[in-house]
């Protein structure tokens, strides 16, 4: 994967530090925690507010009941975890890395058995209108996001914590949780945003009889344990975030605040990044992100991602009930000029159902290559020598779906399978791969906290919502319920291979490309961090 | 004139009952479930059934419609199944932004269209009427979103003359005191001239993206408005007296043109309140439309009705203003007087 950093970057980033370093020096005395985190840059000197537009607008403002992508990193913003993990910079990227740190836990310990985790919460902690934050909060928001109105109602079980007597707090400052499993997954989780803290008594101040988890006050309100605090929000036009004051660890929000603009259209979006009207944009036409490479003042940030665009099947209905056909598709599918054509270098052609850039990745399980050959002898020996024909769905919303889908069809048209192309709406997509109506159609996937087991889980295990090929393979389900349980890494890695190898000799779905995580931003913006599930974290965001 | 008032009211009323049975029936032939994309795919079946039922949307259409009628006459306009947001609030929070978006659109249509259309008229069958009609039909042919990328592509991102298309004002300027809803008024009316004209320069490539395209409209209607009373005895009586072609123009035919030009103002301007879905997803306006626009991705059926009714009610009391206007425009109409 390639990363663009023209040579004239580097002078702006220089430039940048040495500005952030005479702020440091004149704006700021009171220094009195030192960041431990150099990239931070302006740690305790903010630097000037940010104005940013995502690929979405944000829908609403509880980090557990959000809809939007946009809405993740903003709600993430709003509440603050146990846990967090440490970042590894590399240029003007941080990413995540699978250490963890304390947050609002200073510390905490697992018992040998590995089922009750103990957390010690710092001294002091508050929330943004200054009323302390205890054990009590946290209790209460891991059952919020239990009971809640969200729909994080499946993390914490998946990781073996189903019950709300799960989580407890035998005084102010301690938090036991227990799990009927013991798993690697759950200090990750507790390092997510969506199981961020949420204040108790604001929460029980706002419920009602029928809305006893405060759920409409949360979608228009917060108030913050993370780093910022709401200044103002307009669901159709912007989000204002301000640093929170009580946040436990000023030093690590590294700018005065962040607009996030809702700019509907990604072309204006472009068009506005480019008049300096917007800091840093995502969800700009990849054929102008290309352009934008070569444009003065700005600068394309591109990582590598997991998350996955595959091609999937109905595996309960003919002709994709055969493996033979679903292995044919698979061979059928043009990798590299997706890779080129459609997402112009943005992506890496697939490696699986568990990305090379994802913990455990087997190499073993089988390569992604068109071979039409192949494809056709595949057909063949599934008695369908002449063809069929089917259609192949995809949302309307998405260009990239689309231009993709007309290049699956005409390969697939080589091996003498009609493909009709049908879009839908973003709502009657998800009804209808909900309801595994759909025969064949693209979609995407991210797993959250870059798992294997949860990825893998979540694609082609039996009970998962989010398995929209009917494929059911009990086998696998044992083996993936092994893996969440494994925690020595020798185990995990051999397990997660051999459900790997089970994946890609029934391909349920065809894993296809892994889209890049890319942002251009106006030369100067530095700080951009990709957490484990891939958020932009906005506090590290920093303007020169 | 009282009884005309309250007949004219009785069949807005039956206009309106009409609109809603149209847009109710309309909506539920809408593929897709907005409750299955709201509760996301770890959603249990219970999970839907229950806030399908909430939502009442279990329930035979006429009990639907029945409760649906019952409701708005309560003015309530339902909850955004998408975001459980209430759709009056939301509707009227962004009635303003059309508003002024329209009232502004409607400007530009007129001073382009008005004299565009008298030129054309004046000089009928010669090169400024042939101009005119061209204008007519490009203006009328061409695309709101074409027109409107454009204009963003010359006067923001070329020559930088107007902002760029990122809503009401620039990100950080706090909007004015709220009076009207309408920033630029409620700015002057709040002593802020600065602000008003951050405003209104904002207005400004939106109101002509829609305005451009109804002043189309507004061209041909003046140009045959003019010419049908060219041929009036009237018209030929002043000319016979010698008086000035232009004065006889401006002084008689406009004047007895007026009455027809007023009414098609008045659509023109409900045509601008509902036409600029496309235009405020461009300019991301955060208007009506653009709540429209969301809504039919979310395949948010209520917010959909209620986009459609609000914009239907606009429509109808703009059409009974307009009629309630010829009397007081034109003193040959007595309204509700003797019937002939």
């Amino acid at each position: 994967m390639k990363r663009h950093l023209p040579r004239r970057r580097r002078t702006s980033v220089a430039a940048a530090a040495a500005v952030a370093a005479a702020l440091a020096l004149t704006a700021c005395g009171g220094g009195d925690t030192p960041s431990d985190d150099a990239s931070a840059g302006t740690a305790g000197s903010a630097s000037e507010p940010l104005v940013i537009s995502l690929d979405s607008s944000v829908d609403l403002l509880d980090a557990q009941a959000w809809r939007t992508p946009a809405a993740m990193v903003a709600t993430g913003s709003l509440v603050e975890q146990l846990l967090e993990q440490t970042y590894d910079t590399d240029g003007l990227v941080r990413t995540g890395t699978t250490e963890l740190e304390g947050a609002l836990a200073e510390s905490w310990e697992v018992s040998e058995d590995g089922l009750t985790t103990t957390f010690h919460l710092r001294d002091g902690l508050a929330f943004a209108d200054g009323t302390p934050l205890t054990a009590q909060d946290v209790v209460w928001s891991y059952q919020r996001s239990l009971l809640g109105p969200g729909y994080v109602k499946a993390l914490l079980p998946f990781a073996g914590v189903a019950s709300p007597d799960d989580v407890t707090a035998p005084d102010d400052s301690t938090v036991v949780v227990t799990s009927s499993f013991a798993s690697p997954l759950l200090a990750k989780m507790e390092a997510m945003q969506p199981l961020g803290i949420f204040s108790q008594a604001t929460g029980e101040a706002n419920a009602t009889d029928d809305d006893p988890w405060a759920g409409e006050w949360f979608r228009e309100n917060a108030n913050s344990s993370g780093p910022y605090t709401v200044a103002s929000y307009d669901p159709t036009q912007q989000l204002v975030l301000e640093p929170n004051e009580h946040y436990y660890a000023p030093e690590k929000i590294a700018n005065a605040g962040v607009t996030v603009q809702f700019v509907s259209d990604p072309s204006q979006r472009a068009l506005l990044l480019r008049s300096g009207e917007l800091d840093l944009a995502q969800g700009i036409p990849l054929d102008q992100v290309k352009a934008m490479e070569d444009e003065d003042g700005l600068t394309v940030v591109s990582e590598p991602s997991n998350r996955l665009e595959y091609l999937g099947f109905n595996t309960a209905e003919a002709p994709f009930d055969d493996a033979r056909v679903r292995q044919a598709v698979a061979k059928a599918v043009p990798y590299e000029d997706l890779v080129d054509q459609v997402l112009y270098g943005y992506a890496n052609v697939s490696t699986g159902v568990v990305p090379a850039s994802m913990e455990t990745h087997s190499d073993d399980a089988g390569t992604f290559e068109e071979d039409l050959d192949a494809a056709a002898d595949l057909l063949a020996e599934a008695g369908l020598p002449d063809g069929f024909s089917s259609t192949l769905y995809y949302k309307q919303s998405n260009a990239v779906e689309a231009a993709a889908a007309v290049l699956v069809q005409a390969n697939l048209k080589e091996i003498g399978v009609d493909i009709d192309l049908k879009p839908l709406t973003d709502a009657d997509f998800t009804q209808q791969t909900n309801a595994r109506a759909l025969p064949m159609y693209l979609n995407n996937f991210l797993g959250w906290g870059a798992d294997p087991f949860y990825q893998m889980y979540y694609l082609a295990g039996s009970a998962a919502g989010t398995n929209f090929t009917s494929y059911a393979n009990p086998d696998l389900d044992a083996l993936l319920q092994e893996g969440v349980a494994t925690t020595d890494e020798a185990g995990r890695a051999e397990i997660s291979a051999e459900a790997q190898q089970v994946i890609y000799d029934d391909m349920p779905f065809v894993p296809v490309y892994n889209p890049a995580w890319t942002f251009v931003v106006r030369d100067g913006v530095t700080g951009l961090t990709k957490d484990n599930t891939e958020q932009l974290r906005l506090q590290y965001l920093t303007k020169g | 004139m009282t009884r005309y008032v309250l007949r004219r009211l009785g069949t807005s009323a039956l206009t309106v009952l009409g609109l809603v049975l149209v847009v109710f029936l309309v909506t539920r032939i809408l593929p897709g479930d907005a409750a299955a994309a709201r509760l996301g795919p770890e959603a249990t079946p219970e999970d839907v059934a229950a806030l399908r039922a909430s939502y009442g949307l279990d329930d035979p259409l006429l009990v639907q419609l029945r409760d649906y009628v019952v409701r708005l006459a309560q003015g309530d306009l339902g909850r955004a199944v998408s975001t459980g947001r209430d759709v009056g609030t939301e509707l009227v929070a962004r009635l303003p932004a059309t508003i002024e978006l329209a009232l502004a659109a409607l400007v530009v249509a007129v001073l382009i269209g008005v004299p565009v259309g008298v030129l054309a008229a004046a000089h009928r069958g010669r090169p400024a009427d042939v101009a005119g009609r061209v204008y007519a039909v490009l203006g009328s042919s061409m695309a709101p979103f074409w027109l409107g990328l454009l204009l963003i592509f010359g006067l923001f991102s070329t020559w930088h003359l107007l902002p760029g298309p990122i809503g009401r004002l620039p990100v950080g300027t706090p909007p004015p005191p709220d009076v009207t809803g309408l920033y630029v008024l409620d700015a002057l009316l709040a002593g802020d001239p600065a602000t008003a004209g951050q405003a209104l320069r904002y207005l400004v490539l939106p109101a002509l993206t829609l305005g451009i395209g109804a002043s189309a409209a507004v061209v041909k209607m003046v140009r045959s408005a003019l010419i049908a009373t060219a041929g009036t005895g009237y018209v030929r009586t002043a000319r016979a007296f010698g008086v000035a072609p232009r004065e006889v123009l401006w002084r008689d035919q406009m004047r007895n043109a007026m009455l027809q030009i007023l009414t098609s103002l008045g659509l023109v301007l409900s045509f601008l309140l509902g036409g600029n879905v496309i235009v405020e997803q461009l300019f991301s306006w955060p208007g009506m439309g653009r709540l429209a626009y969301d809504a039919v991705r979310a395949n948010d059926l209520e917010v959909l009705q209620g986009y459609a009714i609000v914009i239907g009610v606009l429509y109808i009391a703009l059409n009974v203003l307009i009629d309630l206007a010829y009397g007081l425009i034109d003193p040959r109409i007595r309204l509700g007087g003797a019937r002939a």
